[in-house]
């Protein structure tokens, strides 16, 4: 349960605001370029002096997270009540108008923290959170205005929800809603598929993922005859159409084995939102034979809750299984940790020949409250907004598209979920878990860690990829982690196949 | 949807051909660019999705080259109007509502003509010419209609309660100063921001204890010696004829000062009542913060006793002093030249009352003797102390209190802040702002209820003058059983407080909002005291008292 909370809420990735340091301008861009400059501004004192200089965005939310963690502030100036302060500035009110615009985003960032700070606080107070909303509302709209603006007005209405809940029994918001309400549910199918496109082509995410884990298949199955892949969420089913096209144009190697991919389906609580389960079938068998690739395609129902029982599966014997379980990526809806955690541990029984796993990353996590863990969403979405505008500089509509349909619905999702669960116990990872229950490592090849620095070269310099583990790669925007793919296989030290 | 369709038609391919460029030759092994375009094979709406990607697709190479200008043109206009809008809108709506606001002030004082004739008798000052005398004095028997009372009571609790949970500004503004004392800079910093996104001059109660509140708080911060250029409005700068027009208007509208006033005046009387020689002159030293909207209507009482007038009545008023005095004292000071001698003086005679006014600006309170205000053996002295007291240091106090009673008094009314103290000897920064912020807290939310919510420049004034007390170094209340044990201790002893008085105090606050509450106090065995409070936390109190041991 402990672990639900850290994933179950969903931003994959997240992210990072904005750092000036001028060591990452490069021939194309420099990150000032996107959004506002957090650090010139100071409304009443000025805030360097005082606070040792914060220089970017990032470093005034760990500050912020310092804050609430009650640690002393960080900055080495001294000063004396009623005396005087060498740093302060007074001349604060006339300055202000002309930073106004600059100064936004660090305003409207301090806003949503007091106003989740008075929704839960120890000193909670719903009518200043209720003003504060009221604030912010006059402030931001989620379709205009720069990222922070548009970003805060999704925070908000997320908080907003969640006073309404918790203030007095309309619970119409997201809080009273089960374990998700649908994520693309709301959207036109049209707009989720252009949404998804936009996503997919203008910046890395979803095929950091696919392309990690898919190379790290290809790698373990080179010698076998058959290979059996078993997916949690296939939703679009775009990862096997690349895996396949890598399959037949294997050089040297042994003929294309034959694939048979099981994708797992859930009751109709309507979240296949890209398409049926059955027309992604259609069109990867339609793929498949138009590349020559030998295919087969099956469904496994899992239980009304959720639940997948490895039972339910049909194997056959010699061929080699993989279980692939994409989390948190930015199109996927929100998935139960009972489900994932099933899935996982039905895995741990069948002794599969590998496991793919890409999660989203977290910050780091102690034992605070909604506060803190709202700050770490705050600053995740931050990155993710960021690096979106370096992907799309242009294009406003693009991005509000996909803004609209992925990222609002699961800020509100994802706050509400932190809010419901911020008395439990913080959980770690999906990685962690599997690490605990007995899956073992398996290294990512140098080929892939390559192939993933590859991928961000296409896209904005401010991507990083990391290898955090002999068998993990941790996709980054700037100095914040999104987004986490690691590799695993059976605990048992058998040879792949299934007696 | 079917399987044909999603193969790639021509449409969807020359999307692909132009996307190439935007996807180079990616690894040989196992990928290459091909198969990343396979991404896109069965789109089946390719044609919704191609003009949003083939604009993105082209602009982005283009933007690489420009970045630097595309995404400045990008943001800067959509922000700025964000920025601008809030304020225009803001600056409107102050607008209408003043000018609502200026209506129906006038239709309220025409209705008040009728209810409250203490006051029209008092705004005659303004308009000298016209004198319209009617009873002073309440009629206590007198019950306003149930409704009314309920209206009031309504109004009061509009949304800003007596609970805590709706008082929100002090949610922000007490961390804000435990942070400060805490000297932590990070949340110090946080909270000066949210303040200062709520803060607002001109909203309700707890947007302007917020705006109030934040200017303090920047105060204490810098170092400077003087309050920011964008000091809010207070007495020592406003105009005078306004100032005094809104000294009238805000004793007709809150019970803030009239209803101390009101229960010195009885009191007053009530003393002289008491006194054998009706003829004998009458000598009222006033050390208050009234600025003479008190006495007509004393004035006024004194030429219906039975008896008529004193021979003589004489008011010594004790100004505050400049440096180091007690100007520092919120409501004690006024805009330079503010004189209403000429008018008491005036209307005075239409009394057929002989009234001497004697003002001393120079004289410290601790320079009180008989010979400095001239006092003569053989008239009836009475101290009136509202308000001024509390900036005069603890250790200082008691022997203050000794003075006035060398001057023999035959009464002294003593009126002061109910409340404990905010100075820097008695508790820490943190506490004594929140203690502070408290006592503002009072007097914004019932100003509101006085003013029924509605803007006005006399309501900025007199919220800007209270609003020092955050800042002044005088606010060195005490309680009231603090007050009258040092009275006691420098010899004096609590008289009871007459019906008459108690209930002419009772009469005049039903005449305001129903929140404010007052209450006659029992210590010693005497009823000596009165207490006024709104929504339940007490305000001032007024207290009558006699020398103690045979000085009758």
């Amino acid at each position: 349960m402990a672990m639900a909370m850290a994933i179950d809420d969903a931003p994959e990735l997240d992210f990072s605001a904005y750092s000036t340091s001028p060591t990452t301008t490069t021939t194309t861009t420099t990150d000032d370029e996107y959004g506002c400059n957090w650090n010139d501004w100071s409304p009443v004192v000025d805030w360097n002096a005082l606070s040792g200089g914060q220089d970017d965005f990032q470093d005034l939310i760990e500050s912020m997270i310092d804050e609430s963690g009650l640690q002393p502030a960080r900055s080495g100036v001294n000063y004396q009540e009623g005396s005087n302060s060498p740093s302060t500035d007074t001349t604060m009110f006339t300055d202000e108008e002309a930073s106004r615009d600059d100064s936004k985003g660090l305003r409207l960032v301090h806003l949503l923290m007091a106003a989740a700070e008075a929704l839960t606080g120890v000193n909670k107070c719903h009518e200043l959170a209720r003003v504060i909303l009221v604030r912010l509302k006059e402030l931001v709209s989620p379709t205009d205005g720069t990222n922070m603006e548009r970003l805060a007005a999704h925070f908000t209405e997320a908080l907003q929800g969640l006073l309404e809940g918790a203030g007095g029994g309309h619970g119409k918001h997201l809080i009273s809603s089960g374990p998700q309400r649908d994520d693309h549910h709301h959207h036109h199918q049209t707009d989720v598929l252009a949404a998804f496109q936009l996503m997919q082509d203008l910046s890395p995410y979803v095929k950091f993922g696919h392309f990690t884990a898919n190379q790290a298949i290809l790698e373990a199955v080179t010698q076998h005859r058959r290979v059996h892949i078993v997916d949690y969420d296939i939703m679009e089913g775009i990862q096997w159409a690349s895996l396949m096209q890598a399959l037949v144009s294997r050089k040297d190697g042994p003929p294309s084995p034959h694939l048979r991919i099981t994708a797992l389906s859930r009751g109709g609580n309507g979240r296949r939102s890209i398409g049926t389960i059955q027309e992604t079938g259609r069109r990867l068998t339609a793929f498949a034979a138009s590349i020559g690739q030998p295919f087969s395609f099956h469904q496994c129902r899992l239980d009304s809750d959720e639940t997948f029982r490895p039972s339910s599966l049909k194997l056959v014997r010699g061929e080699a299984l993989i279980f692939n379980c994409m989390l948190h990526l930015p199109h996927f809806c929100y998935r139960a940790p009972e489900s994932v955690a099933s899935f996982l541990s039905g895995a741990k029984t069948l002794n599969p020949r590998l496991v793919t796993l890409v999660e989203e990353e977290l910050g780091p996590i102690g034992d605070q409250g909604f506060v803190s863990r709202f700050i770490d969403s705050l600053h995740h979405y931050s990155a993710l907004y960021d690096s979106l505008e370096a992907g799309f500089p242009m294009q406003c509509r693009a991005r509000a598209l996909v803004e609209r349909v992925f990222l609002g619905p699961r800020i509100v999702g994802s706050l509400a979920r932190i809010y419901r669960t911020c008395g439990d116990k913080e959980g770690g990872s999906w990685r962690e878990w599997l690490g605990a229950t007995g899956f073992r490592p398996v290294d990512i090849s140098f080929a892939n860690h390559c192939q993933a620095k590859l991928l961000l070269g296409l896209f904005n310099d401010g991507y990083r990829v990391e290898e955090l583990a002999s068998n993990r790669l941790v996709l980054g925007w700037k100095s914040r982690r999104l987004l986490s793919a690691s590799i695993w296989t059976s605990p048992f030290d058998s040879d792949s196949s299934i007696s | 949807m079917t399987i044909e369709e999603a193969e790639p038609n021509p449409h969807v391919l020359g999307w692909i051909e132009d996307s190439v460029s935007f996807f180079p030759s990616f690894l040989d092994d196992p990928y290459d660019s091909t198969e990343i375009n396979c991404y896109d094979w069965w789109d089946p709406n390719q044609d919704f999705a191609h003009d949003l990607i083939n604009t993105s697709a082209t602009s982005i190479t283009s933007t690489i080259t420009t970045a630097d200008s595309s995404t400045h043109t990008d943001t800067t206009p959509d922000t700025a109007p964000t920025a601008t809008n809030p304020t225009t809108t803001t600056n409107h709506s102050e607008e209408s509502v003043t000018q609502e606001s200026s209506k129906k002030r006038k239709a309220s004082l025409d209705n008040q003509d009728h209810a409250q004739r203490r006051n029209r008798s008092l705004s005659t000052i303004e308009n000298s010419g016209s004198i319209d005398v009617k009873p002073a004095k309440p009629v206590p028997g007198v019950k306003r209609p149930a409704n009314k009372k309920r209206s009031a009571v309504s109004s009061g609790n509009n949304g800003n309660g007596g609970n805590k949970e709706g008082r929100w500004a002090e949610q922000l503004l007490n961390p804000c100063a435990a942070a400060i004392a805490a000297n932590n800079l990070t949340r110090v910093q946080h909270l000066l921001y949210v303040l200062h996104e709520l803060a607002s001059p001109t909203g309700d109660p707890n947007h302007r204890l917020a705006s109030h509140g934040l200017r303090a708080l920047t105060y204490h911060l810098s170092s400077s010696t003087s309050l920011p250029s964008s000091a809010p409005f207070t007495f020592s700068t406003a105009e005078l004829r306004f100032f005094q027009k809104s000294i009238l208007r805000f004793n007709e509208c809150s019970p803030w000062f009239a209803f101390p006033s009101n229960i010195v005046n009885s009191s007053i009387l009530q003393v002289l009542s008491e006194e054998p020689d009706k003829s004998r002159n009458l000598h009222i030293l006033d050390i208050g913060v009234s600025h003479g909207a008190q006495w007509p209507t004393l004035l006024d009482g004194l030429s219906r006793r039975p008896g008529g007038p004193p021979l003589l009545v004489r008011l010594t008023v004790i100004s505050p002093t400049g440096d180091g005095g007690d100007s520092d004292t919120p409501f004690s000071m006024a805009p330079p030249g503010h004189d209403v001698s000429p008018l008491l003086l005036g209307f005075a005679k239409t009394l057929n009352i002989n009234l001497q006014i004697n003002r001393l600006d120079n004289l410290p309170l601790q320079g009180l003797n008989p010979q400095s205000i001239d006092a003569s053996p053989d008239e009836t002295l009475i101290v009136s102390a509202q308000f001024r007291l509390h900036h005069l240091s603890h250790s200082d106090r008691t022997e203050f209190l000794k003075s006035l009673r060398a001057l023999s008094p035959k009464g002294v009314i003593l009126t002061e802040n109910n409340g404990d103290c905010a100075c820097s000897g008695c508790v820490d920064f943190a506490t004594g702002f929140s203690r502070r912020i408290e006592y503002l807290w009072r007097f914004l939310d019932s100003t509101s209820a006085a003013f029924k919510g509605r803007e006005s420049e006399e309501r900025r004034m007199m919220e800007g003058e209270a609003a020092r007390a955050l800042t002044s170094a005088a606010e060195m209340n005490e309680g009231r059983e603090r007050w009258c044990e040092r009275m006691r201790e420098a010899g004096f002893a609590g008289e009871g407080l007459g019906e008459d008085t108690v209930d002419g105090g009772r009469a005049l606050l039903r005449k305001h909002d129903g929140n404010w509450e007052m209450k006659v106090e029992e210590d010693s065995g005497c009823h000596c005291c009165v207490s006024l409070g709104w929504k339940g936390q007490p305000v001032s109190f007024c207290s009558l008292w006699k020398l103690s041991g045979g000085g009758k």
